[in-house]
């Protein structure tokens, strides 16, 4: 009863009501921008938050948070420049549907499916969140490399007619990420540059995934649409945005698996909603036996999987935070940071000594996808005009905003000259047809594969075979190996095959 | 027509770019520090590990302390890798003007030996050491190890199956981990894991089966019951966790290392106006006094230590000469200190 109390907070509290819609709808227009991300608003939040009452600047975090992972998959559908990691599996059916004047219905759909993820994923928190944090806990080192692994099948599901050209991209992807010191043992890979100097010292903390992804999508989506900035822009339809019930009922039991997903996935230390959405993606691409449209051209089943898992990937995140201190992604690590700050200990103790603040956060979290519901259908018409500026005067600024995009990430102009080689390069790699979403999967996945497939083999004491046996004796790896084993099948040729052969007789 | 549209948009492309890329770098250039004005604008801060761990938290709460007083914002950023070489690579490579501050641990000063960076805490003047902790071995609630001797008599025993959660190459975890090589000889197998957070998960999730981390990371999870500290690297019992037995009473050998921990503070570059350094050093002092920083840092294991010039200066050395000795008699670390004029302590 006391939880409901302080739960209901989040509703009754006019002030705390103020923050979080605000938070919410600046995280919106934050993450719609390409560029800006929700990580670097909230990383600009807390210093202001220094000096707040807890609640309000919890109230704050959240609402930025909620919106900003939502926001991303604005610019992500109307211009094909996803405004987070999260948003990339969103560009792939999104765009589409806004070439073909259907924007606003796509984000329409966006936005009720953020709201669903959200809920769900704001309920187990609430509900399970000691026991989702002991299954992410004994999660092993091998399962988080098997997982990875999985992760990397994708690059076939991420839209390119050419698999060979996608296994490209994402090689491509796995090498810009082994760039920079080593953490594990401290030696240096691939740095250039004479030693001291501001680029070698660049190179050893590695490229920034999110300066690539600014690059890639960002500046060489502006760079290919200038290549004839005469194209007349396709007129939006503005005038069935929100989504009927049919259509959402109709799309309810993938949106309930893909926020189950998202929600665990956000839960494991280490993953977060980029990855989520990704796989989200791929399993609606492989779920779905006959979408509408085919997915790549529009398909609303995409949109559905990757939007509902990344929002509800937030109360997966919180997990770990609120339960063990450990943040779930890059925006929970700065929201522990700001909880010490105001002498909160996130942590085991937390349910006890600060019950308070942990049910009023999940209070905020369902109020904040209400907020979500209502403010993401703002301001529509409004984007989509957007689409509709001609490309001479939109493609500079898009330019512009990476560069500030970049630039803000850590003060520095090094990323900004990396975001605009990776700019280039994107250009190269469009214009010769590589897709470029595979490259940021793989620097996305990198580190989570490498470093846990040695942690993997050294626990076991160095031997590959050992580590054969360890994962072959544990039930979740084993799951997870036979999911890897079977998406390997049913994508090799003879497999196709003998399915097709069975459908004609 | 079309053509000139296109020479057109791309000079105006280019022309943004420019202006873009110069508004950038005018923020890059800073002009001499005047003393007497100091500060005249916002301070970096470059946070020598990832957001969320002791030395991030801390480091932000004293910053913030002392913003008020200095009446000007500290802007974070958190340079974390390379056992801190990352981030003192970063400030040595700006100007020595008091506006870029390095809020570092220990780590830095065993660089040199473990071969992670060519610089040290030699290069930099402390303004202030503001908290120390200590190491402290920890096992999960379900380990079969209830003593430190049954564990290392474990590993003794069968030193294939007895894991270790470590934070990497020249972290506390392994240079810990040396220290009960030379003492105890154990051979210990190490995971490297991306944090001691981390390494507290790796040992409740069952994914190792011991770690030694400081005192700050195994806290909270004493107080809820889900680890036991089995011993504590320092010589009295540490207020508050008066019932965890000091190493030295199983194993006397390590009092030729205690008293040992690591440590927490705010650096400049070397080369820095005198002034700008005092300057800097009494407002640190009255930020370390701050009721604030002092309840969050106890929250975190840590105790004050409120070290600056000459005595925070003879602090570093002593912890260099101790630890990097240590690494290179165990074999830890390849190069002698004494290339590097590193006396033994």
């Amino acid at each position: 009863m006391e939880h409901l109390d302080y739960m209901l907070r989040a509703l009754l509290d006019p002030q705390l009501l103020l923050f979080l819609g605000v938070g919410v709808f600046l995280g919106i227009y934050i993450g719609a921008v390409p560029g800006l991300s929700v990580t670097m608003a909230a990383s600009l939040l807390i210093s202001f938050t220094y000096s707040w009452d807890v609640l309000p600047a919890m109230a704050a975090m959240i609402g930025i948070y909620i919106g900003g992972v939502y926001g991303g998959s604005r610019s992500a559908i109307l211009l094909n420049i996803p405004g987070a990691p999260a948003a990339v599996a969103t560009a792939l059916d999104g765009y589409p549907l806004a070439q073909k004047g259907l924007a606003g219905q796509a984000i329409g759909i966006t936005v009720v499916q953020s709201v669903l993820g959200g809920f769900i994923g704001t309920v187990i928190l609430a509900l399970g969140a000691p026991q989702v944090a002991k299954v992410a806990m004994a999660f092993a080192p091998r399962d988080y490399f098997l997982l990875a692994v999985m992760g990397l099948l994708l690059v076939g599901s991420l839209g390119s007619e050419s698999p060979a050209r996608g296994v490209m991209s994402a090689a491509l992807g796995v090498f810009v990420g082994f760039i920079g010191l080593d953490s594990q043992t401290g030696h240096l890979r691939f740095v250039a540059g004479p030693s001291g100097s501001s680029f070698h010292t660049y190179m050893m903390l590695g490229v920034n995934y999110v300066v690539v992804m600014i690059g890639l999508f960002g500046m060489s989506e502006a760079l290919i649409q200038l290549r004839d900035p005469t194209v007349q822009p396709v007129k939006q339809k503005v005038d069935k945005i929100v989504p009927g019930w049919k259509n959402i009922l109709k799309y309810l039991p993938l949106s309930i698996r893909t926020s189950l997903l998202g929600t665990f996935v956000g839960a494991l230390p280490g993953t977060g909603g980029d990855i989520a959405a990704l796989m989200a993606y791929d399993h609606a691409k492989w779920s779905t036996k006959n979408p509408e449209t085919p997915f790549g051209q529009g398909a609303i089943e995409g949109l559905v999987a990757c939007e509902s898992a990344n929002n509800a990937a937030i109360g997966g995140a919180c997990i770990p935070m609120l339960t063990l201190g450990i943040p779930g992604d890059a925006v929970t690590a700065i929201m522990i940071g700001a909880m010490y700050i105001h002498g909160l200990n996130p942590g085991p103790l937390m349910m006890k000594e600060s019950s308070d603040v942990f049910w009023y956060i999940i209070g905020a979290m369902f109020v904040g996808n209400v907020f979500l519901l209502i403010l993401g259908f703002t301001g529509i018409k409004l984007f989509a005009k957007i689409v509709e500026i001609p490309k001479y005067i939109l493609m500079p600024i898009i330019i512009i905003l990476s560069v500030v995009g970049a630039f803000s990430i850590n003060n520095s102009l090094m990323d900004v000259y990396w975001m605009i080689a990776f700019g280039i390069l994107g250009y190269l790699m469009k214009l010769y047809h590589f897709p470029v979403a595979p490259a940021i999967l793989g620097i996305i996945l990198v580190d989570l594969i490498e470093l846990n497939f040695r942690r993997a083999v050294m626990t076991v004491g160095g031997s590959f075979t050992a580590l054969l046996g360890d994962i072959l004796t544990h039930p979740m790896s084993l799951l997870l190996l036979a999911v890897i084993v079977g998406m390997l099948l049913s994508s090799a040729g003879i497999f196709k095959k003998l399915r097709c052969g069975a459908k004609k007789r | 027509m079309k053509h000139l549209k296109r020479v057109f948009t791309a000079c105006v492309c280019v022309c943004v770019l420019a202006a873009a890329l110069t508004g950038c770098s005018s923020t890059g250039t800073t002009p001499s520090a005047k003393e007497d004005s100091y500060p005249s604008k916002d301070i970096q801060g470059s946070i020598m590990w990832s957001a969320g761990g002791v030395c991030d938290i801390t480091a932000r709460s004293i910053g913030a302390a002392a913003q008020e007083l200095l009446g000007t914002d500290i802007v974070f950023t958190n340079r974390a890798g390379s056992g801190g070489a990352v981030s003192t690579t970063y400030v040595n490579a700006q100007s020595a003007d008091g506006y870029e501050l390095l809020f570092g641990a220990e780590n830095p000063q065993i660089a040199k030996v473990m071969g992670t960076a060519e610089i040290d805490y030699d290069d930099f003047t402390p303004i202030i050491l503001y908290c120390t902790t200590y190491a402290a071995v920890s096992v999960s609630k379900d380990s079969p190890y209830q003593t430190l001797e049954e564990l290392m008599d474990a590993i003794l025993a069968k030193p294939q199956e007895v894991v270790m959660a470590t934070t990497g190459a020249g972290g506390l975890p392994e240079v810990c981990a040396s220290m009960f090589a030379d003492v105890v000889g154990i051979d210990p197998i190490i995971v490297p894991f991306d944090g001691e957070n981390e390494c507290m998960t790796a040992i409740m999730g069952g994914n190792a089966d011991y770690t030694i981390t400081s005192l700050g990371s195994a806290s909270s999870f004493y107080a809820s019951g889900d680890i036991r500290i089995l011993g504590m690297l320092a010589q009295d019992p540490v207020a508050g966790y008066e019932d965890v037995p000091s190493v030295q009473d199983a194993y006397p050998g390590f009092s030729k290392y205690l008293p040992w921990g690591p440590f927490y503070g705010v650096f400049v570059k070397n080369g820095t106006d005198q002034a700008v350094v005092d300057k800097l050093t009494e407002v640190f002092a009255q930020a370390a006094e701050d009721p604030d920083f002092l309840e969050l840092i106890a929250s975190k294991g840590c105790f004050p230590l409120g070290l600056s010039g000459e005595e925070a200066a003879a602090y570093l050395q002593k912890y260099r000469s101790v630890t990097s000795w240590l690494l290179f008699d165990s074999g830890a670390a390849q190069v002698s200190p004494e290339e590097f004029g590193i006396a033994k302590p």
